[in-house]
């Protein structure tokens, strides 16, 4: 926006001002504020020392009123305003223009803070959801890790039991073992036994074979076959049959 | 009462406004309460002439006033029906003003008026600052409003609401698939924010005393104070609570839309807002329960 007053433009405006009704210098300052809708704020520092000099060429004058000093203008500052009317016109063409400049000014302002204020809720409002979410998560995973180590200790209690139980098994295992090996030694001793018989069979039948027998030598074979029966029987305590 | 035809861009200034009424198609408005001489500033200017009419007790209509809006047909104005009728205004007025806006593919802006505000559009933006009582309605158009210190009720159909600065005596907002965000000073007497499919989103103060409610069909409530206990039943979800005393009262309602209720920072309180009694009574539970989010 350029600037509100061109040069001699805001002397001009203060006589007008004036001319409207006296006024002090505060006054003056909040109305041109007013006027230009805050998009021009003078400083004190601007506006006295005009009104001094507005004061010295005789345009307007002071009078003090409660410790104030009241401005109003002179009979040379309404010629002087008389003069000046079409570039006042001018001017308060150009104050009404920034109308439209304050409200464009307005419009991106607010646009602007509004559209940080969206996003912040924006972000914040996903912040808040997605926090919320892990914690219903967090409490559903709650229930899981408890289910879970329900399992893992059941496990490890019957993984004692069974450590426990290890002793006493693994002695009555090793008596079972030794039972066991004995009853296994008796039937080797048996086995040894046969072995001899049949090893005997086969002496006999290759002394036997080679030859044709005689009811003589038969005879005497099946004897001391009957008689060795008779021996290893007596040894077995078995009855003969 | 006088009347003007406006042909080209020209400005107009008037004795005395107590009421504006503007009616115009498409371009921009612009509204500004100021102490200085009511002004009419149309800046541009195209297809039928402008019309401005003020009657003697200061009621001034400016628009196409011959042919008044069929607001049965907007789309037939925005699809070009309406001709190729364009115009940028921009009025100043007393502050005390009632302004009425209806307009179609406008993008407006009221600032400054003390007197009740109503801006009925379709397509434009609308925003809104530094006024009372304002009743803000589009289908498309977004609404924007910054430092609204009476009731504040936006209405819309896809167009997002937001709003700032609110310090009035209700809010409420209303849109179909719009979001809604509200940041608001200090918590107004009554708060509804009703949505279909857009997000409801509210921020109030972090110490407060308010009512709340917030419902929700298929979205997701959530809420950052602690003493808001949210609840859910098949078909529907919602958080409800009061906040320190309580009054103030908040309900939001979507459908599919996610509701918020967020509190700002301890640090962006404005002072003064709430006592230091106040304070220290509502601290404890809140740090509370804060620990227990924590565990």
């Amino acid at each position: 926006m350029s600037p509100v007053f061109g040069h001699g433009s805001l002397r001009l405006y203060l006589l007008k001002l004036l001319d409207e009704a006296p006024r002090h210098g505060y006054d003056l300052i909040r109305l041109l504020e007013d006027r230009f809708m805050g998009t021009y704020a003078p400083s004190a520092g601007t506006i006295y020392p005009r009104l001094a000099r507005l004061e010295t060429e005789g345009l307007i004058t002071h009078s003090v009123e409660d410790g104030k000093k009241i401005y109003r203008l002179t009979d040379r500052g309404r010629a002087e305003l008389r003069e000046r009317a079409e570039e006042l016109a001018d001017l308060e063409a150009d104050i009404s223009r920034s109308v439209h400049d304050r409200a464009d000014e307005v419009r991106e302002q607010v646009r602007g803070s509004l559209r940080d204020v969206r996003e912040e809720l924006k972000h914040a409002a996903r912040d808040i959801r997605r926090q919320q979410r892990h914690e219903n998560r967090q409490r559903k995973l709650g229930i899981k890790d408890e289910l879970r180590e329900a399992k893992q200790e059941l496990k490890e209690a019957r993984q004692e039991l069974k450590q426990e139980l290890k002793g006493p098994w693994q002695e009555v295992a090793s008596d079972w073992e030794g039972e066991h090996r004995e009853a296994h030694g008796t039937t080797s001793r048996y086995g040894r036994l046969e072995q001899a018989l049949e090893e005997f069979r086969h002496r006999v039948q290759a002394v036997a074979g080679e030859r044709v027998l005689t009811e003589e030598e038969l005879r005497g074979c099946l004897a001391a076959l009957d008689d060795a029966y008779d021996r290893v029987a007596a040894i077995l305590w078995r009855p003969a049959t | 009462m006088a009347s003007w035809t406006i042909k080209e861009p020209t400005t107009l200034t008037f004795d005395m406004v107590k009421k504006l009424r503007i009616k115009t198609m498409s371009g921009t408005v612009d509204v500004v309460g100021t102490d200085t001489r009511p002004t009419l500033e149309v800046t541009s200017l195209s297809g039928k002439d402008l019309e401005v009419r003020l009657d003697d007790d200061g009621y001034l209509d400016i628009g196409y006033l011959n042919r008044p809006l069929r607001w049965t047909d907007p789309i037939g104005w925005i699809a070009g029906r309406g001709g190729r009728t364009s115009v940028n205004l921009s009025v100043a007025v007393p502050p005390d003003c009632d302004i009425d806006l209806d307009v179609v593919s406008v993008t407006s802006v009221v600032s400054g008026i003390d007197g009740r505000v109503r801006v009925n559009g379709v397509a434009g933006d609308v925003t809104l600052a530094r006024l009372a009582d304002v009743e803000a309605g589009t289908i498309s158009g977004s609404i924007e409003a910054e430092r609204i210190g009476g009731t504040f009720a936006a209405k819309t159909v896809s167009g997002n609401i937001t709003a700032a600065g609110l310090s009035g005596r209700a809010a409420i907002a209303e849109t179909v698939s719009g979001a809604v965000a509200l940041d608001v000073e200090l918590p107004l007497p009554t708060m509804h924010l009703t949505t279909v499919s857009g997000d409801a989103t509210v921020r109030v103060p972090h110490k407060c005393d308010l009512d709340v409610r917030l419902t929700t069909t298929s979205g997701q409530v959530a809420s950052s104070f602690a003493e808001i206990r949210s609840s859910a039943q098949p078909g529907s979800r919602s958080a409800d609570g009061t906040i320190g005393a309580g009054g103030p009262r908040l309900r939001a309602h979507t459908v599919s839309g996610h509701v918020t209720l967020l509190r700002r920072d301890e640090d962006d309180d404005g002072p003064g807002e709430a006592g230091g009694h106040d304070a220290e009574r509502r601290d404890g539970p809140v740090g509370a329960s804060g620990d227990e989010e924590t565990q």
